[in-house]
């Protein structure tokens, strides 16, 4: 058995959601050395520190959920304007290296043939769904 | 334009993954999860006027929460809708899965969808999206203490449903 064996005398009650907000560094620093004084006296307290702990840790490094299909091109623009966008990704596409070049392409009122070139060029390095646009099917070249 | 205000295809485009990931963590599904996008991009078009430079992700997840509370309300409004709660299809039906040190993604992620709206929500918002309580309280319009609460309550309920 632990020395210390639960609650001593004069460490205060028990620590409970503060344990949390210890965990996340969001107690101010005497709520901290509190905390800590207590957690040194307090079997309860440790075993529950671990408990949430490993909770907050397992949902910490769950890897990042994809999207299954790419949103964007139900996004709310009009249908017709989605898809003139969508269309104009596959001349843009041809000048994806370019694009790749400047990644960051000035996005103050893009055109739309560059908004579409930064969307291919994304879906050529990442594979990321959300920026792959809807099947392209007729070649159409618009101006901005 | 103003050159400072993105457009919201340059936030779908830059920030479209973190809000799945916020969205499907909510939700618990990708259907839900894709529909919380929509709605949420559509507030964020309207948002964009307005929208004052600073975090971002705070901002959308701010957005991607009080669509998914909307809809929670909603649907407690409507209780024949209910939120598809299949303890069938969420539970992890393993007998001998708290012989694992570590747990995996999908029954993290079943144990997350399982527990109260309330706690789900202060959950993601604080390990998911990284907010601070007050950044918490503020996208839930609760008081510090019960974001506190709230977080640790879902901590323990996870932490039991896992064992």
């Amino acid at each position: 058995m632990n020395v210390f064996g639960g609650s001593r005398p004069g460490s205060g009650p028990h620590l409970e959601d503060a344990l949390s907000a210890y965990l996340d560094d969001e107690l101010a620093p005497a709520g901290r050395r509190e905390a800590e004084a207590h957690l040194a006296g307090c079997t309860e307290c440790r075993e529950e520190l671990d408990e949430v702990a490993a909770a907050r840790k397992a949902i910490r490094i769950m890897p990042v959920h994809a999207a299954r299909r790419p949103i964007l091109d139900v996004a709310p623009l009009s249908a017709s304007a989605s898809r003139r966008r969508a269309v104009g990704a596959l001349v843009a596409a041809a000048a994806a290296a370019t694009a790749l070049v400047l990644p960051r392409e000035p996005e103050v009122a893009p055109s739309l043939p560059s908004l579409a070139g930064s969307h291919a060029a994304r879906a050529s390095i990442t594979g990321d769904p959300l920026t792959q646009l809807a099947p392209i099917a007729v070649p159409v070249r618009f101006g901005p | 334009m103003t050159g400072e205000v993105p457009t919201w295809e340059a936030v779908a485009r830059t920030h479209g993954r973190f809000l799945y990931n916020v969205a499907y963590r909510l939700t618990g599904n990708d259907e839900d999860a894709y529909d919380l996008v929509q709605e949420a991009l559509i507030r964020v078009r309207k948002g964009l006027e307005t929208y004052q430079p600073g975090s971002m992700e705070a901002w959308l997840s701010r957005i991607v929460t009080n669509v998914f509370l909307d809809e929670v309300r909603r649907r407690r409004r409507r209780p024949v809708e209910a939120l598809p709660e299949d303890p069938e299809r969420l539970l992890p039906s393993s007998p001998g899965a708290d012989e694992a040190t570590e747990s995996l993604p999908d029954d993290v992620q079943a144990a997350l969808r399982r527990l109260p709206e309330d706690f789900r929500t202060a959950v993601v918002l604080c390990d998911v999206v990284g907010l601070s309580y007050e950044e918490i309280a503020d996208a839930l319009s609760v008081p510090v203490g019960t974001v506190r609460s709230r977080i640790h309550r879902g901590r323990r309920l996870l932490r039991a449903a896992l064992q």
